[in-house]
């Protein structure tokens, strides 16, 4: 275990309303560690409290086994923040909003330029680096708002669904940004409720639901806990009819549903069966024109412990 | 204080500091506004006032100490202002104490209200001729008057959590002081009462004291008054301490 932070039963309510009730986690180094939950989950309230905006009632955050309140600014230094918002002045141009909030890190002078610089070409905005911040897309002040975040370059990068309301372009820019990010050694904390984002970027995921942290992994491992079933699904064309109820015969096979030619087998994920199944086809004369197999995504997973879409 | 939260401190306040010179609002508010405001006053009450005191003179001191007053308008919108009040969430993710914050704010207010305020001063009393006395004495009321009002500016956004909130607020404040102090018109014809109370502002003090500094040269109500004010300022600062939540910050 290499945690640069972990979380010990943190909690916090509003009024008598309880938003996060006793979580506990870790980011380990190197890792995109997603935490993913609908509106209303408890991640923004999470993420606020770890960067030290939002006090709590009780539980433990500890920044490489230290308090986190006995070494503020030792965290602080070493943090990078990417708020939902659009935290920029806009009334002063990329580089010198990066500039600004970089030199509150305590950098200054040639260190101070040459980060700046790398901050504004990694977000690709350094050609608009005279430009002032309103004059700006929406997609192109989220990267100057993440680039205000990297430049004073953070061991820990925490992002809060920094792709919200923008343009496919800009988010696919960010995505594959943060991809870098990682590749360069950063860890990040990437909140969204957006399936398809934690699938491209994620390493592990924290799954999130009513302040509570309701499963956690890899995409691949929540995937394989979650459904011990998978589907293959075949185009077949026929000469005679197919005998669907013999496929019940074949070990493992749970479900068998046939709608003109598409076959859709549901069977035991544990049980290599797919030989027979394709032998099965191929003595009732039938031709196989195409077979996929689909296997749980995120969405159901979430769906199966919640009860409810990530979206309701 | 520790040196990043100097340094912090400088660095806000100077990028603050630049971004109200920026703004063509509170550049109006704070140097066309007064400027004007004298220029009408005197003009339109000239005839009501003669021998040794003109309209200009009156005005001249009356509307500074109004102007001065009216700084807290210029501290909030700095603090809490929405376009404002999203980086300052940077602020506070940033290594220091997030107290920096509106110490920062009140001190770039302070330093633009009072540069704005000494140029209109300086403009309107060498256009009009308007009699001053005891500079040294004014300037230090000056400066405690603007940094007592950018501090309840900033204050009453803590209390109030937002910058709409704060100045509808502090504009009845300051209209009640400006009013009830005969700052716009004299209240001393409107009986004992009316006279008793006003003394309840803080404009009447100050307008006394300006007054009787640079007319009868008579400075016994100056050191009061200055220690009024410094005691306000105290009172102000540490409500602001007590009153600041940084989960206001958050958007």
């Amino acid at each position: 275990m290499n945690a640069i932070v972990s979380v010990n039963q943190l909690k916090k309510s509003f009024d008598e309303k309880q938003v996060v009730k006793e979580i506990s986690f870790a980011v380990e180094k190197g890792e995109i560690l997603c935490l993913l939950g609908p509106n209303g989950a408890g991640k923004s309230t999470t993420i606020n409290m770890l960067c030290g905006i939002l006090g709590y009632d009780g539980g433990e955050m500890c920044y490489r086994g230290k308090n986190i309140k006995n070494c503020l600014n030792q965290f602080k230094r070493n943090l990078g923040v990417v708020p939902q918002d659009l935290a920029i002045y806009e009334d002063l141009s990329a580089e010198q909003n990066v500039r600004f909030f970089a030199s509150l890190y305590g950098l200054k002078g040639r260190v101070l330029e040459e980060k700046v610089s790398k901050a504004l070409d990694f977000s690709g905005l350094l050609e608009r680096r005279k430009d002032k911040a309103k004059t700006f897309s929406g997609g192109m002040k989220r990267r100057l708002n993440i680039a205000c975040a990297i430049a004073h370059e953070p061991e820990l990068l925490i992002m809060d669904e920094p792709t919200v309301g923008i343009d496919p372009q800009s988010r696919n820019h960010i995505l594959g940004s943060i991809k870098k990010l990682s590749q360069h050694g950063m860890t990040i904390l990437y909140t969204t409720h957006y399936m398809e984002e934690v699938e491209e970027i994620s390493t592990r995921i924290l799954i999130m639901d009513s302040g509570t942290i309701i499963a956690e992994g890899t995409k691949e491992s929540l995937k394989e806990d979650i459904f011990d079933e998978r589907q293959f699904i075949m185009e077949i064309e026929e000469e005679t009819n197919l005998n669907v109820d013999e496929f019940y015969k074949i070990e493992g096979i749970k479900k068998v549903e046939k709608q003109d030619q598409t076959l859709t087998i549901t069977t035991l994920k544990n049980i290599e069966n797919l030989d027979k199944i394709i032998a099965l086809v191929i003595t009732s004369k039938s031709k196989i024109l195409n077979l996929f197999c689909r296997t749980a995504s995120l969405e159901n997973v979430f769906l199966r412990l919640t009860g409810k879409s990530l979206r309701d | 204080m520790t040196a990043i939260n100097l340094r912090n401190l400088y660095l806000i306040s100077k990028e603050d500091f630049k971004n109200l010179f920026k703004n063509p609002m509170w550049l109006f508010y704070n140097i066309a506004f007064p400027f004007l405001l004298i220029v009408v006053l005197g003009l339109l009450s000239k005839d009501s006032y003669g021998g040794a005191i003109s309209a200009f003179d009156y005005y001249g001191i009356t509307l500074m100490i109004y102007t001065a007053i009216s700084s807290g308008m210029t501290s909030a919108n700095a603090f809490m202002e929405v376009t404002i009040r999203k980086p300052n969430m940077r602020i506070i993710y940033a290594p220091g104490n997030e107290r920096v914050i509106y110490l920062s704010k009140i001190l770039s207010s302070f330093l633009f209200c009072l540069l704005c305020h000494l140029g209109v001063a300086a403009l309107t009393f060498t256009i009009f001729h308007i009699r001053v006395d005891a500079i040294p004495q004014l300037l230090i009321l000056l400066s405690l008057t603007e940094l007592f009002s950018v501090g309840l500016g900033v204050m009453f956004c803590c209390i109030f959590k937002t910058e709409a909130m704060a100045n509808q607020i502090l504009s009845i404040v300051i209209n009640i002081f400006a009013i009830l102090g005969g700052l716009l018109f004299s209240m001393d014809g409107y009986g004992q009462v009316v006279r008793r109370l006003s003394y309840l502002s803080p404009a009447k003090w100050l307008a006394n004291t300006s007054f009787s500094m640079i007319y009868d040269h008579d400075f016994s109500w100056f050191y009061s008054t200055v220690m009024g004010l410094i005691l306000a300022i105290i009172v102000v600062f540490i409500i602001c301490a007590k009153t600041f939540r940084k989960e206001d910050c958050i958007c």
